[in-house]
């Protein structure tokens, strides 16, 4: 009864010239109204604008055009739930422009709405979707957006910018201050002053804010193991067992002026829960400590990063009274960016082992010592694909070992994939074959080709992460080993492990 | 009161109103009068609307049409609001779903058939020929009796002097996000989605970065051999395994045995 009488009330509110268009069709009078609630919003009248808004409203049924200015209004007041229910209801009055879904994944990206933003940007599909999906971290917008860093333009300035906050929120403040020194470069370069003033504010704050950016990660996990002993898979007396492992570690990065630094401090811990006496040695205790320090040449978001990587692990077992091995490696390396979704890395190591405990004493002279000092060449390939990232890596070994039983020489190609169909979930699996030849032991020209042995090796894992918590996840994996050799040599291993880990 | 001299003058004429200047501002030629229409001016059937080299416009016209005219472009009104003539220019339509029968654009050697729910720019000039991008939704593009249905994202050209259509293409996506930025410029950012990514991007130096992910941190020669992160389970795998030779097979030989063979 009160509707017909409101939209009365509500007609008579002074709108401008929509008050002059009392005689036109309602339909007409109506975007008269929208027209001039617009003009008003242009000049910051919001209040006038709304009343334009209702007017429109009273005078005819809703439209697609009334009904995204009101939800622009409403977002420009703030009222972004009032705005999202605008917007969808010009959707479902057939508003099938992107420029309707960017709206409503902006109102859903500033309510928090992370995956309802996402999915109206990849609705809209455009330029400026995908940057509002990558402020709420989409890495499919992340990827997409890597092709205008070629322009030298405002457009290509803010994508820099986007890109940055999106890698310092991912935990990768070298990259975070190399896009905002890009975004620098475009912005200079397109001559857009204000990104390129936002630019340097932007680089001072992420170096200021975080010198040294700290993560940590902690898992506990349960693993079933089929030859924790890598017995050979003919041996009659490989068992399986069940331990529980831990790892923690800790991370630093930073930048001093253009170079780039990290460094890694890891612990392991493993105990096993059956069998125990049949095993020797295999609670291990592990420690790692890290560091790579990187130089970009340039300020091209594709400039060529030079690096040095250097890495110790130590490996010991029952409370350190038994010292499986002790290993060093380190070298230089050389990445060229190919946009933030692809590079192309090349690392030369040199690394040395020294088996303490698993090998014969080095005052024994045997074939058996395991020691060795040998190169690594790597070629690595980073790529995305929107929400499905990889990587793929050649590596050659060469191996001059104290015992020439463990000479090698071969090659390993492995495969990585990592993908995210949920922000919740990450499905990852890789596979890794590496060909070796030992020896040759003896005289060559005495023994033929039984001085040397051929053999490949095969792993296999497979494993998916799921958020449990904002900062705990559950992991379950499955590792699959095989070295396949002549009888008495080859040997399987499978590891099954369901854990826990939480990261900061 | 000029507003609704406006307004009783387009109704004395004659022609049905059809729609509304919504932003911009452009000339508006009738057979009686021609005039600069700015926000609020209502069109009647059969005008021509034409923007010069800085002008734009965005109207909206009866049955959820809304149109975008870019500078240097004409474009007559038909006496009915389901027919545009496309004279020259860049013009940029969004059908919704308030009225099911198509708009019909028609150019001098084409015509465009936008049904509702469908967001088209469509680009004609008289050296360059004709190219029609979609948004949103799907058109017909027509020109004798070729026809093409062009989807969103495709493109779909036709030269001055070749015979027939071509074949719609993937590529629209340039000139697409070239109105969209254009218009964005002109309409002062009316959804606040530039000046909300601009906030978020400069917003960054006091947020609290999300958890640093560790993997590859310190990357060495442990992840090609199929271990993630360190050496460690390898260390293991390589000090436990059986060699690939056993002892017995090897050659004694080395520097455990020296020989000194001595001519005379």
């Amino acid at each position: 009864m009160w509707g017909p009488v409101l939209s009365m009330l509500l007609a008579a509110v002074p709108c401008g010239p929509a008050d002059a268009a009392a005689g036109l069709p309602a339909e007409l009078q109506a975007q008269v109204a929208v027209a001039t609630a617009r003009q008003h919003m242009s000049a910051g009248q919001l209040v006038m604008a709304e009343r334009c808004l209702e007017r429109a409203l009273a005078v005819a049924s809703p439209s697609a055009l009334t009904l995204r200015t009101q939800a622009q209004l409403l977002a420009r007041l703030g009222k972004f739930e009032a705005a999202g229910l605008a917007a969808q209801a010009a959707a479902q009055l057939g508003d099938v422009d992107p420029e309707l879904a960017e709206l409503q994944a902006r109102l859903a990206a500033a309510q928090g709405h992370r995956a309802e933003a996402r999915r109206y940007a990849e609705a809209a599909n455009t330029w400026m979707a995908d940057l509002i999906a990558a402020t709420v971290d989409d890495p499919g917008a992340a990827y997409r957006l890597n092709e205008h860093l070629d322009e030298a333009t405002a457009r290509g300035a803010l994508t820099g910018l986007v890109l940055a906050g999106h890698a310092a929120r991912q935990g990768r403040p070298g990259d975070a201050s190399h896009f905002a020194e890009a975004a620098g470069a475009l912005a200079r370069q397109g001559d857009a002053p204000e990104l390129q003033r936002i630019s340097a504010q932007l680089l001072a704050g992420l170096q200021r804010r975080a010198p040294v950016l700290w993560g940590a990660r902690v898992r506990l996990s349960a693993e079933h193991q089929s030859n924790p002993a890598f017995a050979a898979s003919d041996d009659r007396n490989r068992a399986s067992s069940v331990r529980m492992a831990a790892l923690a570690e800790v991370g630093a990065g930073g930048a001093i002026g253009k170079l780039r630094w990290r460094g890694l401090v890891q612990a392991r811990q493993q105990v096993l829960l059956a069998r125990r006496s049949r095993f020797c040695c295999l609670d291990v205790s592990s420690y790692s400590l890290g560091g790579v320090l990187q130089l970009p040449l340039g300020a091209d978001p594709r400039a060529v990063l030079v690096g040095l990587m250097v890495r110790w692990t130590d490996v010991f077992a029952d409370a350190l009274n038994f010292h499986h091995a002790a290993h060093l490696e380190g070298g230089p390396s050389l990445t060229l960016r190919l946009g933030a979704r692809s590079a192309i890395d090349v690392s030369f190591l040199g690394v040395y082992t020294d088996f303490v405990d698993t090998s014969p004493s080095d005052q024994r002279v045997s074939s058996l010592n395991r020691d060795r000092v040998g190169q690594r060449a790597i070629l690595g390939l980073n790529f995305g694909l929107g929400w499905v990232r990889g990587r793929a890596e050649a590596m050659f070994l060469n191996d001059d070992a104290d015992g020439d039983a463990f000479d090698a020489l071969g090659g390993v190609v492995s495969l990585r994939f990592e993908a995210r169909p949920d922000e919740d979930l990450a499905l990852f699996t890789g596979v890794s074959l590496g060909l070796r030849q030992y020896g040759p032991v003896g005289d060559r020209a005495v023994i033929g080709a039984a001085a040397l042995r051929t053999e490949l090796r095969t792993a296999v894992r497979l494993g998916a992460r799921v958020r449990l918590l904002p900062r705990l996840e559950l992991v379950l994996e499955d590792a699959y080993l095989n070295d396949a050799a002549r009888a008495g040599h080859g040997y399987t291993e499978n590891v099954l492990s369901v854990g826990v880990q939480s990261r900061w | 009161m000029v507003a609704q001299a406006i307004i009783w003058a387009t109704l004395a004429s004659g022609a049905l109103p059809l729609g509304v200047v919504q932003q911009g501002i452009c000339e508006v030629r009738t057979a009686t009068s021609a005039v600069q229409a700015q926000v609020g001016h209502v069109l009647d059937g059969e005008a021509r609307l034409s923007t010069n080299a800085v002008q734009w416009v965005e109207v909206s016209l009866s049955g959820g049409l809304r149109a975008r005219l870019f500078a240097g472009s004409a474009l007559n009104l038909g006496r009915s609001k389901h027919n545009l003539q496309m004279a020259e220019g860049r013009l940029w339509l969004q059908k919704d779903g308030a009225d099911a029968k198509p708009v019909i654009v028609e150019m001098p050697s084409a015509q465009v058939k936008v049904p509702p729910l469908t967001s088209v720019v469509i680009e004609h000039t008289r050296s360059g020929g004709t190219l029609v991008v979609v948004r949103a939704g799907e058109v017909v593009v027509q020109s004798g009796l070729q026809s093409f249905s062009v989807g969103p994202g495709q493109a779909l050209t036709h030269s001055p002097g070749v015979q027939g259509l071509r074949p719609p293409r993937v590529g629209g996506q340039a000139l697409s996000e070239l109105v969209a930025q254009q218009t964005r410029l002109v309409l002062g950012d009316p959804s606040r989605v530039y000046s909300f990514v601009l906030g978020r991007a400069q917003g960054l130096g006091d947020a609290r970065p999300g958890a640093v992910n560790l993997n590859g941190w310190v990357r060495g020669s442990a992840a090609p051999l199929g271990a993630e992160g360190d050496m460690s389970s390898i260390l293991v795998e390589e000090g436990l395994r059986p060699p690939p030779f056993f002892e017995q097979e090897v050659p004694t030989k080395g520097p455990n045995l020296e020989v000194q063979v001595n001519f005379q």
